[in-house]
């Protein structure tokens, strides 16, 4: 049952959380779709963010969803709705990275490029890209601090608490990977123009 | 030589919301600050869309095949007969009660295949309490019908039943909406049941739940925006016409 006492910052998803509480088969599947519409882009945008892979992103999203709904029972309201889904989302997106990195290691290759994901909008699909193929090349605990903290705009405490370590942890993970993706991203964007140059 | 201090030091105090005073002084390390604020507004707009436009559909599609009973599963075997027996009989109880008789979609057992049929005037009322004429005496024709009369309409546990007359939405049955005389919902579907008082045409729309969004308050939904909805989402679904004179 939810533990409306836990938390005291207003609580954005009490509407589910109430349906959730009740525990009935039709509020449970309401709840559910209540969340989709709510949090479907954003767990997609993270997961994309994470495996940068259309279609592990979507199936990441699935199976969350589908984990959200088997464990509402299991929800207690002690941390926000939205930190306890991203805390599955973040969990299946460690399984997809685990698989994508056995298979990238198997045929030695670099992460492959994902046709459907170039944006069509050329300039800003060119920064993306890059940022992409840079975060792609952080390590996994870095990235993941990166976007949740940038790409998903969660406060430190949030992206703490879904990890489950301290707010000071992920902050020195963001300001060590900043510079790192930083001068990747610039290697990138400069290199086509020496290319030309020469 | 440049500054170093910024990427060093000074992101960390950034990350931490914490001054830096060294930055006020320094022009490299501003100017670094500005690079780094051009990054995070770049991360911002990573996105690659949003992605499976039918991904909702598939999750209620695992779920309902997940929910459909797996005997001798985790609790006793005996249990989900027991369970599945006490809630139909509490829903026959309920649904006789108020109108709409939850035999009409058992039907042998979870509703797999939608269904809309079209009753006589004269049978307004299930018949409560003793045997019910079988399906094949209650006629089911084709989809025209006399103003008088009813549609009704079973459908799986995970599907929305909206009705409309014209363009407007006049009824819907899904699985949070209370049990009514004209909707009901179990775990072994949904029937929804309405009266049709005016000649015209009625349309039946029957979509996987949580597809189509609640009407807005104040607002009606009309059959051409949700056809829009369910085609634009790439979204499977059923529609009927039913031409009342």
């Amino acid at each position: 049952m939810v533990n409306t006492n836990a938390v005291q910052a207003p609580r954005e998803d009490a509407d589910i959380e109430q349906l959730i509480a009740r525990d009935a088969r039709g509020d449970r599947d309401r709840a559910l779709a209540l969340l989709m519409d709510r949090y479907g882009e954003r767990v997609y945008r993270f997961a994309y963010a994470m495996t940068r892979d259309t279609a592990a992103a979507d199936d990441v999203r699935q199976q969350a969803f589908i984990e959200a709904y088997r464990d509402f029972g299991r929800f207690e309201g002690r941390a926000l709705l939205r930190t306890w889904l991203f805390g599955i989302v973040r969990h299946r997106c460690l399984d997809a990275t685990k698989i994508q990195r056995r298979w990238w290691r198997r045929f030695k290759s670099d992460p492959p490029e994902d046709p459907e994901a170039e944006p069509p909008d050329l300039d800003r699909g060119r920064i993306a890209r890059f940022l992409m193929e840079c975060l792609a090349r952080l390590q996994p605990r870095a990235r993941e601090a990166v976007v949740m903290r940038y790409v998903e705009d969660l406060a430190y405490d949030e992206a703490a608490a879904i990890t489950g370590e301290l707010a000071g942890t992920i902050q020195q993970r963001v300001g060590r990977a900043l510079p790192v993706l930083r001068r990747c991203v610039d290697s990138r964007m400069r290199a086509p123009h020496r290319a030309v140059q020469e | 030589m440049r500054c170093e201090h910024y990427w060093r030091e000074g992101i960390l105090l950034v990350e931490r919301g914490q001054l830096d005073p060294h930055r006020d002084d320094c022009l490299d390390c501003r100017r670094e600050h500005e690079a780094r604020s051009t990054l995070v507004r770049a991360l911002r707009l990573v996105g690659a869309g949003t992605g499976d436009p039918q991904w909702q559909a598939k999750v209620w599609q695992q779920i309902g095949r997940e929910k459909r009973p797996s005997w001798g599963g985790g609790r006793s075997a005996w249990f989900p007969v027991a369970s599945a027996l006490a809630a139909a009989c509490v829903l026959l109880a309920v649904v006789q009660v108020r109108g709409l008789s939850h035999r009409d979609h058992i039907d042998g057992g979870i509703a797999t295949r939608s269904k809309v049929t079209i009753a006589p005037a004269e049978q307004r009322r299930v018949h409560r309490g003793g045997s019910r004429p079988d399906e094949a005496s209650e006629p089911t024709r084709p989809l025209s019908a006399s103003v008088g009369e009813r549609v009704r309409i079973w459908a799986a546990p995970y599907q929305e039943v909206r009705i409309y007359r014209g363009q407007g939405l006049i009824a819907r049955c899904a699985a949070p909406v209370p049990m009514s005389a004209r909707c009901a919902v179990s775990a072994l579907g949904v029937v929804a049941e309405q009266v049709l008082e005016r000649p015209g045409m009625y349309q039946v729309v029957i979509a996987p739940m949580g597809i189509l969004a609640a009407p807005p308050s104040g607002e009606a939904s009309s059959l051409e925006r949700d056809l829009a909805a369910l085609t634009a989402g790439g979204v499977g679904h059923e529609l009927r016409s039913i031409a009342v004179q």
